[in-house]
């Protein structure tokens, strides 16, 4: 999963809340774990869905940020699975998009993700808008302990 | 501006034998001859090449005197510090030479340093022969962060060529110069652009060997690395107030850098363009506590590249600036005293230090040897030079980062020992550079990285790399 051994992933536990990126490339993957981590965040990656499904389950997450390098299909079909299963449906997700035609956009907002961001993106602003989408969903109060 | 072509290269070691025949041989017979008809003119010319040494060796002290005491910048407390202006990173890089060193740069450069994002622009200007797939990867660090700007730079044979297209993009109020393989410590920025608030215009950081314990020349250019950094350019800065940007980990006032620019006719722009800013009224500073790691040359045969274009490109330099240097009105007298030592005197000092063999020969040939032990004058100043190399090592523990204290411990003590034969060989380098710069070969040669290696090694030394700052 890591393609590199760098100074964050050592960092301790975060605080700001836990993360899992799905679909994003390899590199930006990485790119993002470790915006992510300086941010707060303790970030995980599921390469397919299957992965991703696993990881939702999993006790812990407070959002999930896709990428477009999943194609649109089992995109779809991840947000709508996580937004109908009791549970996990209040998980945030965010969708980070290099699509610019509002027709993609609004279907993403169909399926149920909750915020569409449009790449290129800051990567210090994406962590406060992750860090807003998981106030508003109420994780941080589900998991005081920042786990 | 393109470099000129250059004439057909030829074998080092044809250089070498050339060099030692003009630099020594000749010399030698000259010095045979002249002790044949007037033998006390044989000893003046002692006289004149051990206060070379002496001279040389006194300066190095000096420089070593100034810079043991400790100059710590303030630290940083927060992360994002409300104060720090946009800041536009170049870094240059040569494809295929360095794809597998780049894309962990930019990462690094993107996500680690104490900067805000919004306020960093990191354009990576390269340039490449062929497509390759490295750069898809770079594209999409370019799709997805927005403050990252690949640049291919087509045409572009050199770092000046690189910057120089880059500059147009530039933004920021500071612009930050990296190679690919440096790892700039996270709060390198915020320590550099202190300075420039504080009125200097380019500020030159210590650049530490990340890859040091790859094997036995690392290990001895790391400590090499330890010197130069900690100790001639901190003596120098402290000094003189003068310093040099050594191509990277500089940081530029973006203005006076748009201004100066880089002239890819040199073989070492960035000394080029450090004097031409200093001969434009800018301030120059060296602070060791700015730290980015790099990875050293890790075979002879990339080191002996290297430095015969670092040489040579400093003979080229000397040849343009050392006038100008002395005609400048704004440069003071010490000032221009200390870049004659930098410059005329860099030059002059290995052919002059060779004399002392052409000297030693003709006084055998002649019958005639010289009584150093005896000799009080000869006597001191041979103290003075054989002491000085073990002395500045000792200096340059000192000032060492803990951590290559810790691991190169050993080596320190190697490089003392064997500071006289490194020394000989960098005069040898720069004898060969002349010759090659009076023939007009200027060939430039990319610094090979041996890709696979150095990455394996440059993550081996992750940790290191980590700690590096922390007792800058």
């Amino acid at each position: 999963m890591n393609t590199f051994d760098d100074a964050a992933a050592r960092r301790p536990a975060s605080t700001a809340g836990s993360v899992l990126l799905c679909g994003t490339g390899q590199f930006e993957s990485e790119m993002l774990r470790r915006a992510l981590q300086r941010a707060g965040f303790r970030v995980s990656y599921a390469h397919d869905v299957d992965a991703a499904v696993l990881a939702v389950l999993a006790d812990g997450l407070d959002a999930v940020v896709l990428g477009e390098a999943m194609p649109p299909a089992p995109r779809a079909a991840l947000v709508r699975w996580i937004r109908g299963t009791a549970g996990v449906d209040a998980t945030p997700i965010v969708l980070l998009s290099d699509d610019p035609d509002p027709a993609a956009a609004i279907h993403a907002y169909d399926c149920g993700v909750d915020m569409v961001v449009s790449k290129p993106v800051d990567v210090d602003l994406l962590g406060r808008k992750l860090a807003a989408v998981i106030r508003r969903s109420g994780a941080p109060g589900r998991r005081a302990d920042g786990a | 501006m393109a470099r000129s072509p250059s004439k057909q290269q030829l074998p080092a070691p044809l250089y070498l034998a050339a060099s030692y025949v003009f630099f020594l041989g000749l010399p030698t017979l000259i010095c045979v001859i002249i002790g044949l008809s007037h033998p006390g003119i044989l000893t003046v010319l002692h006289y004149m090449v051990a206060t070379a040494y002496a001279l040389t060796a006194i300066m190095m002290l000096m420089e070593a005197r100034v810079a043991i005491p400790r100059r710590r910048a303030k630290r940083a407390h927060t992360e994002a510090l409300p104060e720090m202006p946009l800041t536009t990173v170049i870094v240059s890089a040569y494809l295929p030479n360095e794809q597998d060193l780049i894309a962990e740069t930019i990462v690094r450069l993107t996500t680690q340093m104490h900067v805000p994002s919004y306020k960093l622009q990191i354009i990576l200007a390269y340039n490449t022969p062929d497509d390759l797939p490295v750069e898809e990867t770079l594209a999409s660090f370019g799709q997805l962060n927005a403050s990252f700007l690949p640049l291919r730079v087509v045409g572009s044979r050199s770092k000046a060529e690189n910057i120089l297209a880059a500059l147009p993009h530039a933004r920021g109020e500071m612009t930050v110069l990296l190679d690919a393989d440096h790892h700039p410590h996270p709060d390198a920025f915020e320590r550099a652009y202190r300075w420039l608030e504080s009125g200097y215009d380019v500020v030159q950081g210590r650049c530490v060997v990340r890859n040091q314990r790859q094997n036995l020349l690392t290990r001895l250019v790391s400590v090499e690395f330890e010197q130069i950094y900690g100790i001639s350019h901190t003596g120098r800065s402290l000094s003189v107030d003068t310093a040099i940007f050594g191509g990277t980990n500089g940081y530029w006032r973006t203005s006076v850098l748009k201004e100066i620019g880089m002239d890819s006719r040199m073989l070492t722009e960035d000394i080029d363009s450090s004097i031409r800013a200093l001969l434009g009224g800018y301030r120059l500073i060296h602070d060791r506590s700015v730290i980015s790691t790099e990875l050293a040359t890790a075979t002879m045969r990339s080191w002996w590249t290297q430095r015969l274009r670092w040489a040579q490109g400093w003979f080229q330099v000397t040849l343009r600036h050392q006038v100008s240097i002395w005609r400048c009105e704004h440069l003071n007298r010490r000032t221009k005293w200390y870049w004659t030592y930098m410059l005329t005197w860099r030059e002059l000092f290995p052919l002059l230090s060779l004399q002392i063999f052409a000297l030693l020969i003709a006084a055998l040939v002649i019958g005639q040897p010289v009584n150093w032990v005896r000799n009080w004058y000869l006597a001191g100043t041979t103290v003075i030079t054989l002491a000085s190399g073990p002395l500045v090592a000792m200096a340059t523990y000192r000032i060492a980062l803990w951590r290559t204290k810790k691991s190169l411990r050993a080596w320190f003590v190697i490089f003392a020992l064997t500071s006289l034969v490194y020394t000989t060989m960098k005069n040898m380098v720069a004898m060969v550079a002349m010759l090659r710069e009076f023939r007009g070969e200027s060939p430039w040669v990319v610094t090979a990285r041996q890709a696979a290696e150095s990455k394996a090694k440059a993550t081996a030394d992750i940790r290191y790399h980590e700690k590096v700052g922390a007792d800058a």
